[in-house]
């Protein structure tokens, strides 16, 4: 079974059909997922800019962190809970999607970004708590993370455009 | 007419006749929604508990986040404006978008009234209760914007 058998497959199940023709519960679903989105966004851009010393000078870097990335996670979580039926009704035709797939790669870029400034960084947190600034790596680090979630904004707006009807 | 008037203006005819323009307004209003929904749900999220996130206030927060608010707001206030103006009949006459602007001025002044009632050291029963309508208006404009399409 190729991938495209099994997107196939989940777009002619009669929870997508009913999902698809559906009237409200798609857009309602789809503005959940946009909501879960914000939330994400707006807590990890919260963090790059404090990592980048931009915002919230005032509070240690890494009170704002365990403040926010709880947050990060259930917004995660809301986002993959709607993404899922929301990919399940339109499957078929997301596949060959060129934005649905760019999204994805950004989408895998970025927690590979997350990874790797949790690996590098968790360990010097505490020291740049003292100083108030934190290394020039992981300012990159922030500014790449921030250019990727607004990256993952605007193709997913450009799955809609892309959409065969 | 106001709306004959605006169709015919040279912005709102570049706009128009652009192959991407409104696309690009409709991901740049998106981004705006990501920064102020974000703030927005990060202050929200400080009020509804006691201690604050992590000691951090919803006056520390909102003050911190002023920014992402202030960018949030520009970014969809412009982008939405240019839509409307590209096509103005359309939105004029779309049903949903009537409903997110009375719902949009509903949650404004909600939240204009939440603002005005003052910081104390415990929200009121009151407070409490505009706040959650508020957040609910704001949902609702969310979501008749989402519905703008769908008519």
């Amino acid at each position: 079974m190729t991938l495209l058998d099994l997107c196939q497959w989940l777009y002619a199940a009669p929870a997508s059909t009913a999902l698809r023709e559906s009237d409200v519960v798609f857009p309602l679903i789809e503005s959940v997922h946009v909501l879960a989105i914000s939330l994400i966004v707006g807590t990890i851009v919260t963090v790059d800019l404090r990592v980048g010393g931009i915002i919230l000078r005032g509070e240690p870097l890494t009170r704002v962190t365990r403040a926010l990335l709880p947050y990060t996670w259930y917004g995660f979580a809301l986002m993959v809970m709607t993404g899922l039926p929301l990919f399940a009704a339109e499957a078929a035709k997301l596949y060959a999607n060129p934005a649905f797939r760019v999204k994805l790669l950004l989408l895998g870029l970025a927690g590979l970004n997350a990874a790797f400034f949790h690996r590098t960084a968790q360990r010097s947190l505490h020291d740049w708590d003292r100083r108030g600034a934190a290394s020039i790596q992981a300012r990159v680090i922030a500014g790449v993370s921030v250019v990727l979630w607004s990256g993952i904004i605007v193709s997913g707006r450009l799955i809609a455009v892309f959409h065969p009807h | 007419m106001l709306l004959n008037w605006l169709q015919g203006t040279a912005l709102s005819t570049a706009i128009r006749r652009s192959d991407w323009a409104v696309m690009a307004l409709e991901a740049v209003h998106l981004l705006g929604l990501a920064l102020l929904g974000g703030a927005g749900c990060i202050t929200a999220l400080a009020a509804l508990r006691r201690a604050g996130l992590h000691g951090m206030s919803v006056a520390t927060l909102a003050h911190g986040l002023r920014s992402l608010f202030g960018a949030g707001l520009l970014l969809m206030t412009v982008s939405g404006a240019l839509i409307v103006l590209s096509m103005p009949f359309k939105y004029y006459l779309n049903s949903a978008f009537r409903m997110k602007m009375l719902l949009l001025v509903l949650a404004v002044v909600a939240t204009a009234g939440l603002l005005r009632m003052g910081r104390g050291a415990a929200p009121t029963g009151r407070q409490r209760g505009l706040a959650l309508l508020a957040a609910l208006l704001w949902l609702a404009v969310g979501f008749s914007g989402r519905l703008i399409g769908f008519l």
